[in-house]
């Protein structure tokens, strides 16, 4: 198992936000999350990221707890094993779209040359005349597309999306949906997205539903998926 | 290899406007590091005046003798100027306690200096002292020729060549180096008396430059002490009168260091001043805590500005920045490489200014230690030199760790901003 998330409870002040939320994310797989505005969805994507601490729990990445990491390790963690599509996007402001894509690659010692991956992406979220403009005068769709192409230059093991389909027309959004899928295929990435894009729970192999602070599954997944889900949780 | 250097340049790209804000609110650095290059040199060349003057340089068995209530050497006399007499010289120079005993003397005789260059006679009245030749064996090299003989041998300040070549100009004569005026043939006129009275007597005497010095503080001349003697006894035998022949300082090497306090006990019973080397040393420091204390208040001033300033401008940029710092954590930049970042940053700025002010503060001294001497000649024996390169170390290291202190708190602020909050925003 990937990522294993265990009896997450987190309050803001007395309000509880997470009570007792558990799940599991496999490689291959992706989960969609879904959940009425404020019910806490971008606050767990934030633990599952380590950027905040719950009040107890665990998350367990390839069975580390990285709730106990040092600041060293999960830096380390966020720019190779995760990447973040933030809801509203987050990129630098003073960098083009080209170097906020390049950023999270240029952060190691010795970087792998991803010029011709970058391309790649370029073409295909079809954001080439874009991609020397500053995030300011672009578009919500186009900021998208550069978190995403971002979120996935340093080919993570997992990405976490946070609603990636919010700003897009039909067509984007399918083409998203057939990145994400492309991504799992090919990449065997494992995607947790929250989101309330029909689309994209559609795809999902799991579909997880967030309210009043408890994470319960909810709605039909994929007959083979299913079976390939219950075959792995057998084996452990 | 490439995208390496693509990548450097991205980040230099990237710290660029941060460096230009920086580099502009850390100039005050620049003051500090110059002011800082000044007061070490100065602060060594007044160790080595003091350290290298021919008449304040005590070994720890030499004593320094003076006149009641005196507490410089009086080279020159002047009406109501107090001595030693030679009673109370010879006096001491019986006493056992002494190995040697030496002094600077003075004769109530004027000087009139006149020397030929090119056809054209100069004349110049100049003070006078007698000095023993056993008192420069230990302070010099060329000592053995300091002795009473024809010519006389004159020892001139180290200024006095300056001044030499300033006549000289006026008559559009070359300056005359230092080695070419050793040897130069002067006529000495010692007088006393009024003019066109019966008391006045003048006895001329062939002379030479023997050497110049810069050890020695006095508008005059310095001829051997049985020179003038020679005049006193010749005057007292044509004239049956005192010469005025006198000592301003005397120099004694005891024999027992231990003994010490009692000669300088008896000594001030003949009612003088005794001065130690413990003596000269504690005027010396206190001389340079007066330096000391000043220049470190100026530091500290320039310190605590230049701090505030580098602090304030690191904290704005953590407060216009903190958005991207903690985007920048979010994309895997640890804690430690943003704290890292901003005190490299900083120090690269100060070491920047480091060079500047040691240059700045060399070039000032440049300045004053050609100024100086100009319009205080007197001062002209204390030189002022450049600082080396060990300065220059100092001063790059000291700039650096000025800067990237003041901009440690400001980088623990960026690097703890809270990322959960940031990336909601
Ligand atoms: N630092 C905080 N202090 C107090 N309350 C907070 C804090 N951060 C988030 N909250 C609250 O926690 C709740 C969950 O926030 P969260 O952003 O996770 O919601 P969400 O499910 O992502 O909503 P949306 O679909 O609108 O994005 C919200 O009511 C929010 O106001
Ligand atoms: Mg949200």
């Amino acid at each position: 198992m990937l990522l294993s998330v265990e009896n997450i409870n987190l309050k803001f002040g007395k309000r509880v936000i997470l009570n007792n939320v558990s799940f599991k994310a496999d490689s291959g797989k992706i989960i969609a999350i879904t959940g009425k505005s404020g019910c806490g969805k971008t606050t767990l994507l934030g633990i599952v990221s380590g950027l905040l601490k719950p009040d107890s729990g665990k998350v367990l990445y390839k069975n580390k707890n990285i709730l106990r990491w040092g600041d060293f390790r999960k830096s380390h963690f966020r720019n190779k094993e995760i990447g973040f599509v933030f809801q509203f996007f987050n990129l630098m402001p003073d960098m083009s779209s080209y170097q906020n894509i390049i950023f999270p690659a240029l952060l190691r010692i010795f970087p792998r040359n991803v010029k011709k991956d970058i391309n790649n992406l370029v073409e295909y979220l079809n954001i080439k005349d874009i991609i020397n403009h500053h995030p300011e005068t672009l578009s919500g769709g186009e900021r998208q597309r550069v978190a995403i192409a971002r979120a996935i230059i340093n080919k993570p093991k997992m990405i976490l999306a946070d609603e990636p389909t919010g700003n897009l027309d039909n067509t984007t959004a399918e083409d998203i949906k057939n990145l994400f899928i492309k991504l799992k295929k090919e990449e065997n990435m494992s995607l947790i997205i929250v989101t309330h894009d029909k689309r994209l729970v559609d795809i999902a192999d799991e579909h997880l539903h967030l309210e009043n602070g408890i994470l319960k599954k909810t709605g039909r997944q994929k007959e083979t998926k299913k079976v390939k889900a219950v075959k792995t949780v057998k084996k452990k | 290899m490439n995208f390496i250097i693509y990548k450097i340049l991205f980040i230099a790209k990237d710290n660029f406007t941060n460096i230009i804000r920086s580099v502009v609110s850390s100039f005050g650095i620049l003051f500090l590091i110059s002011f800082f290059v000044i007061y070490i040199s100065l602060r060594d060349s007044v160790t080595s005046y003091v350290k290298g003057n021919l008449f304040d340089n005590l070994a720890s068995d030499e004593i320094k003798i003076l006149p009641k209530n005196t507490k410089e050497i009086e080279f020159v006399k002047r009406p109501g100027s107090r001595a030693i007499p030679l009673s109370t010289a010879n006096t001491i120079r019986k006493m056992p306690d002494f190995i040697s005993v030496h002094g600077v003397s003075r004769i109530g005789f004027t000087l009139r200096v006149e020397g030929e260059m090119l056809g054209k006679t100069k004349r110049m009245y100049v003070p006078v002292c007698g000095v023993d030749r056993d008192f420069l064996k230990t302070r010099t090299n060329k000592w053995r020729s300091f002795t009473n003989r024809r010519p006389v041998p004159i020892i001139a300040p180290k200024f006095s060549i300056d001044m030499l070549n300033n006549y000289f100009a006026m008559d559009n004569i070359d300056p005359i180096p230092e080695s070419e005026l050793i040897g130069f043939p002067l006529t000495l006129t010692f007088a006393t008396g009024a003019r066109n009275t019966e008391e006045r007597k003048t006895y001329d005497f062939e002379a030479e430059v023997h050497s110049f010095t810069d050890v020695i503080n006095i508008p005059g001349v310095i001829v051997p002490t049985d020179f003038l003697k020679e005049i006193a006894q010749k005057y007292y035998a044509e004239n049956r009168k005192s010469a005025g022949m006198e000592y301003a300082v005397l120099f004694a090497k005891v024999k027992d260091v231990d003994k010490l306090p009692q000669t300088v006990e008896e000594l001030k019973k003949l009612g003088l001043n005794i001065q130690s080397q413990k003596d000269v040393t504690e005027k010396t420091s206190k001389a340079m805590r007066i330096i000391d204390s000043f220049s470190l208040g100026v530091i500290a001033i320039f310190f605590l500005l230049t701090s505030i300033s580098i602090f304030n401008s690191y904290l704005t940029i953590v407060y216009i920045r903190s958005k991207k710092f903690s985007l920048k954590r979010i994309l895997g930049y640890s804690k430690l490489r943003i704290l890292f970042g901003f005190i490299f940053e900083s120090a690269c700025v100060g070491a920047l200014y480091g060079l500047a002010g040691y240059f700045t503060g060399n070039m000032i001294i440049r300045y004053f230690s050609v100024k100086i001497p100009q319009f205080l000649p007197s001062l002209s024996s204390i030189t002022i030199a450049e600082s080396g390169t060990d300065t220059l170390f100092l001063c790059i290291v000291i700039s650096s760790a000025v800067s990237a202190v003041s901009a440690l708190i400001p980088a623990i602020f960026a690097s703890n901003i809270n990322l959960f909050k940031a990336v909601r925003r």
